[in-house]
């Protein structure tokens, strides 16, 4: 997620990642550290897997903060000796093009649960050029359900990649899905239609 | 960042559910076709089609292909035959015909409607040709759909045309009998016929509407009768009101998956979005059928006191959903109770819960009307003519529209079971319980006014 900010052209930003047990407080207790420093958390993505705490945030100070500084603000706030933080200085340049210029689709992976699936599904998708940005496994008992969100290039043949896809699956005894994302959010979101088709090409 | 429930609520509506775009119908004006010559007006028919409707199939399979969604139909509808028939004799009509099953096959789509005249008010020289040459035109092509307009709440009821219909229903059946007469399949008689109807066989282009034009029918009859299983085993005591605004949160997204398929194909093609039918449509499959959705709520024996308000919440509840869903509802945005086409239908009429009779009840609170009945091959044309006109009157004093697609088989017997096959599914012969007793009022003829619904301004 990532937050307009007014100190976008402040000259320190830092990328920060933690990864801990679970307790209550840890958010509270890591944006009070960056606060008091004075910084801006301007991007956070949070989640909590099976017990563990994983955060990665990006923070922009108006005046210099050093990475020690930081880290040690981040670490004693967390008050456990096997978090594990990590600093870097960001440097992403604005502006950036998209890691892969194309259009958003979800795959979805469903079978009994097995090693080396997700091995073979990322290993084929990267072949193709398919950038995954989002993938979340969800176990029921012995089942498990994959869902991931890619980004398949436009120059792609998208019939090419389910086949390939499915090819790459069934070895393992799953089923799968890889559809363009205005089908889900058509279904579960309320809005306009309309915006969602901005460049459909014309025949 | 998307909720895994909701992404594996769309995949189980897609994959388990049935749910699919029933038909991306193109409509294509053909008022500009009309030349000095029947055969040059029939190349100019084929040529404006297969140019317009050149891409349609590629791009459709395209976008299902994007989404993992299956579009099961792609169709045309055009101007109504009877504009380019205007002084023209059956042979002529027979030509047209044959030039837009040419087209239409050349394009890759199975249906094309639009051998079609609005005779509500009376006849035309091209309306007369379209009616007197429906038999040769419908059993001698093989995509060719046809339809006529016989009332209207502002017209009133054309009863020299349905009499005529009548004649010409048992006409086509028997110019089809190898088919069961089947070609009576093709042809729908209606009241108040919308414009933008996607669906077939009564889809054609209407005056009103722009040179060329996507419309969408959704389906989804398996989707909304997996919600009402699901509310009813969550809460095995739910109320009629509960199962109504189940029935509209899933109509709703069925509706929006119509909406994103019609809007995209349109936009591809470079050409305008018309609008998207919410109707229900059943096919034979188990699990996709209308009469299911009725079965779960409650009512066992379809027929049975009750179904009628049963159609009535669902297609209700419907409407409801799908008008939040689009921004662009038309055509006939209900519930279809096509017999042959719904195995439950189908199976009610066999075991005799469910009678002709009950069904013209149904269809004063459905999408349409007596919808892909077959009758015995010795019904009379007065029989034929007067459920025509019951099921007129309903739509034209009910403002709705309603229509008649019966299918009189010859030499067939009540009880006889008969198989078309694929989508149009199969059934048993039945009869109305007095086939006969009315023929003096039907043959008086004549037409019956406007209602006073009409006086509207």
């Amino acid at each position: 997620m990532r937050m307009n900010s007014v100190t976008e052209k402040a000259s320190c930003r830092y990328v920060v990642s933690v990864l801990v047990k679970d307790k209550v407080g840890i958010l509270r207790g890591v944006s009070a550290a960056l606060a008091d420093l004075g910084g801006d958390m301007d991007g956070i993505s949070q989640t909590v897997l099976d017990g563990y705490f994983a955060l990665i945030l990006t923070v922009t100070f108006a005046g210099p903060c050093s990475e020690e500084a930081l880290r040690s603000a981040v670490q004693d706030a967390l008050d456990d000796e096997k978090a594990d933080v990590v600093i870097r200085a960001y440097d992403v340049p604005e502006n950036r093009p998209p890691t892969v210029q194309g259009s958003r689709y979800l795959v979805t992976l469903n079978g009994k649960r097995t090693v080396g699936i997700l091995k073979a599904v990322t290993n084929f998708l990267a072949n193709q050029g398919v950038n995954v940005e989002g993938w979340t496994v969800y176990a029921d008992g012995p089942r498990a359900t994959h869902l991931g969100e890619v980004t398949v290039p436009d120059l792609l043949d998208i019939k090419q990649v389910q086949d390939g896809l499915q090819e790459v699956v069934a070895v393992f005894g799953f089923t799968c899905g890889i559809q363009h994302e205005n089908i889900f959010l058509v279904t579960n979101k309320v809005g306009a239609v309309r915006p969602l088709l901005r460049g459909a090409q014309h025949v | 960042m998307y909720k895994a429930s909701d992404v594996l609520a769309t995949i189980r509506m897609l994959q388990e559910e049935h749910l699919d775009v029933r038909t991306v119908t193109m409509g294509i004006h053909l008022g500009d076709c009309i030349r000095t010559g029947m055969d040059e007006t029939a190349e100019a028919v084929y040529r404006k089609i297969t140019t317009k409707a050149a891409n349609l199939v590629r791009i459709c399979d395209q976008i299902s292909t994007r989404y993992g969604l299956q579009i099961v139909n792609k169709r045309l509808a055009v101007s109504p035959a009877s504009l380019l028939l205007e002084g023209r004799n059956r042979a002529d009509a027979l030509a047209l015909a044959q030039a837009m099953d040419r087209a239409a096959e050349a394009v890759k789509v199975d249906l094309i409607g639009g051998f079609t005249a609005l005779v509500q008010k009376g006849f035309t020289s091209g309306k007369q040709t379209v009616l007197e040459s429906l038999p040769e035109v419908l059993a001698q092509t093989s995509r060719v759909c046809g339809s006529v307009n016989v009332g209207s709440t502002k017209a009133g009821m054309n009863v020299d045309a349905i009499r005529m219909l009548g004649r010409q229903i048992l006409r086509l059946a028997d110019a089809t009998k190898d088919q069961h007469g089947f070609g009576a399949a093709k042809l729908v008689v209606f009241a108040n016929i919308p414009e933008d109807n996607p669906f077939m066989a009564g889809a054609f282009l209407g005056p009103g509407e722009p040179e060329c034009v996507i419309n969408v029918g959704v389906s989804g009859p398996g989707v909304v009768k997996q919600a009402v299983d699901r509310a009813l085993e969550e809460r095995p005591d739910c109320t009629l009101d509960d199962l109504a605004e189940e029935i509209k949160h899933t109509a709703f997204r069925v509706t929006r998956v119509g909406e994103l398929v019609g809007r995209e194909v349109a936009e591809r093609l470079g050409i305008q979005f018309g609008v998207l039918d919410l109707s229900l449509a059943p096919t034979p499959r188990v699990g996709d059928s209308v009469g299911e959705i009725y079965q779960a709520m409650g009512i066992a024996k379809l027929g049975a006191p009750g179904t009628t308000a049963a159609v009535a919440l669902l297609n209700d509840a419907v409407k409801k959903g799908g008008a939040f869903a689009s921004s662009s509802v038309g055509g006939l945005s209900g519930a279809f109770i096509p017999v042959m086409e719904d195995h439950a239908l189908a199976e009610a009429m066999e075991a005799g819960t469910l009678t002709i009779e009950k069904l013209e009840a149904m269809t004063a609170v459905c999408s349409v009307g007596l919808d892909m009945l077959m009758l015995p091959g010795d019904t009379k044309s007065e029989t034929i003519a007067g459920l025509i006109m019951d099921e007129a009157a309903i739509g034209i004093i009910n403002r709705k529209t309603t229509a008649v697609r019966v299918i009189p088989v010859p030499g067939g017997k009540v009880g006889d079971r008969i198989d078309f096959g694929g989508l149009f599914g199969s059934g048993t012969i039945c009869n109305v319980v007095s086939p006969t007793g009315a023929e003096t009022f039907v043959n008086r003829g004549g037409h019956i006014p406007a209602p006073i619904q009409s006086l509207t301004n």
